[in-house]
Order: structure tokens, then sequence, then C-alpha cells
């Protein structure tokens, strides 16, 4: 019997990661808000998946799995660069346009929720993750999911109307 | 009897993640309950606003994918092993008596084999098959 976790080969790899790479760069960049940085913490998530393939099970959603590659990388970069964040900061959000709500100020208003509900809309909304794939990322079941993310934007909800007042 | 619609399914409406039965059900009641319908388009309206924010984050990097490099224990390994050749060569013909033609040999022999294990690790420790992604989307 062939075991589930070897079937996913570095091109099959490379072709799944080519489709979700602009999710992954939003996603990067709302937690470490430089375009450089969040550019190298998806390279490194991209090495990092590939050295380890064999703990993929291809039967479920390389989605959920590699995200969480990613947001390790993503906190480890934010570790070690955490002094250039705030200048960066201040410089994209000069950039940023005035119309409508930015990816800056929902990222703000994400970095004032607890936690658990910040990453659960980062994901959703940055990366683009499924219940599923979710459910994966965050090793929790469907139903949490499902009530997590809706207090979660509730919360968020109240967190930009607050911040508007 | 339909079991009572819980607010987070909501949201699961919103998300398309939830059953198809359910979905009717949630529906109904969405169109005959004015606080739910009010609270559903709240939510519907921040998830659009949201959706469309996050969405101009994107862009496309590009990222390179190189064949893994053996693990650094074989390197060491080789290294060292070069490393005895190397000593062994020079060693070899001042332990052991022999003519000088024989000596010259043996370190001609020795330089081959050097040579020959450093083309070897360099092949193996350089990035083979690299390939350059970027996004589709």
């Amino acid at each position: 019997m062939v075991s589930p976790l070897t079937s996913l080969s570095p091109t099959e790899y490379g072709r799944l990661l080519e489709g979700i790479l602009g999710q992954a760069a939003g996603y990067a960049l709302s937690i470490l808000r430089n375009r450089s940085d969040a550019e190298d913490a998806v390279q490194q998530a991209a090495m990092r998946g590939l050295e380890r393939l064999v703990s993929y099970d291809p039967r479920r959603p390389f989605r959920g799995w590699w995200f969480t590659v990613l947001r390790h990388c993503c906190i480890d970069l934010m570790r070690s660069r955490r002094a250039h964040v705030g200048l960066d900061r201040a410089e994209l959000r000069d950039s940023a346009s005035g119309t409508a709500l930015s990816w800056q100020d929902l990222a703000d208003a994400l970095d004032r929720l607890d936690l658990q509900q910040a990453e659960i809309l980062r994901l959703r909304y940055f990366g683009g993750l499924t219940y599923e794939e979710l459910g994966q990322a965050l090793a929790i079941p469907k139903g949490t999911v499902m009530s997590r993310l809706h207090y979660a934007r509730k919360a968020l909800a109240s967190e930009m109307k607050g911040s508007e007042t | 009897m339909t079991r009572p619609i819980e607010e987070y399914e909501l949201s699961a409406l919103i998300d398309g993640q939830l059953e198809p039965q359910r979905v009717a059900e949630v529906r109904s009641a969405i169109e005959q309950n004015v606080a739910l319908r009010a609270e559903y388009e709240h939510l519907l309206a921040n998830d659009r606003t949201w959706t469309a924010a996050a969405r101009a984050a994107q862009f496309t990097p590009t990222v390179r994918l190189g064949t893994a490099s053996p693990s650094s224990i074989w390197v060491r390994v080789w290294v060292a092993a070069v490393l005895t050749m190397a000593l062994g060569g020079r060693l070899l013909p001042k332990v052991l008596p022999m003519d000088q033609a024989v000596a010259m040999l043996v370190q001609g022999l020795v330089l081959v084999a050097i040579v020959t294990a450093v083309v070897w690790i360099s092949e193996r420790t350089s990035p083979q098959g690299d390939a350059r992604l970027t996004a589709s989307s």
C-alpha cells in the first residue's frame, strides 16, 4: 500500500503553490506591513514547505497546510525585524488611497482584536481560506470555525465602529 | 419542525458553507424576521467591504524553488574525506619508504581524487532544477 504522505511531488507542489501566491503575499503583507518582508516570508515558506513536503497529507486541503507554514515564517520574520515595522507602516499609510477602507485599516483593526479572532479573520480575508482550510490551518473542527469566524466578525465590526467615533 | 436559526449561521450563509436544506430554512427566516434580516445585511455589507480591502493587499511575489540540498551531515562527511585524502597524500611518501617516482604518482592520484570529490560536492550542494514561480491569479 502506498502512503498518501508521499504522493505530492516537488513539481506538483510548485504548481499548487503558484495558484495561491497572490493571496499568500497579501496575507503576509497584512502581518508584516512591508512588501519586501512579505515577499521574503512567502519565499521562505515556499522553501520550508518543500523541505517538509513529507508532512503534508494530500487528502487534506493544500492551502490549509501551506498557510500554517507561511504563518510561522511570518511570525519568525516579524520577531527578527520588529524594529523596522513601525517605519514601514508609516510609509505605507502615507501612500494608501483615501477612499473606502484600505487594507492597512483592516490590518490595523485586526491587530487590536483577540489573537484567535484576528488570525481566523486574517486567514479568511487576506488568505482566502475556506472553512475546511481554516479548520486545517487552525487545527479546529468545522463547527468551531463557523462560530469563531462569526463572533470574530462581530468583534471586528464593533472595533471598526469604535475607531470611527 | 425547523430548528431555530443560530446567529453564526448567517455568516455561514454568506460564506456558502451551509447545507442546501439549511440554506432554504435560513433564507426563509431572514425573509420573515426583520431583526434577522438587518443583522444579515449588516454582516453581508461588512464582508464585502473587508473582502475588497484585503484583496487590495495582494501582489505578485517572485518565488524561486530550488531542489533541497543534501543534508549537511553528508557534506561534512565528504569534506572530511577530502581533507583526509589531502593529508594522506602528503604524509604517505614520508611514512612509507618509496621511490620519488612512486611518491609523485601517489600524490598525482590523490590530487585527481580530491578534484573529483570537490566537483561532486559542488554539484550536490548547488540548487538544481531551480524553478521560478509567479502568481497565476
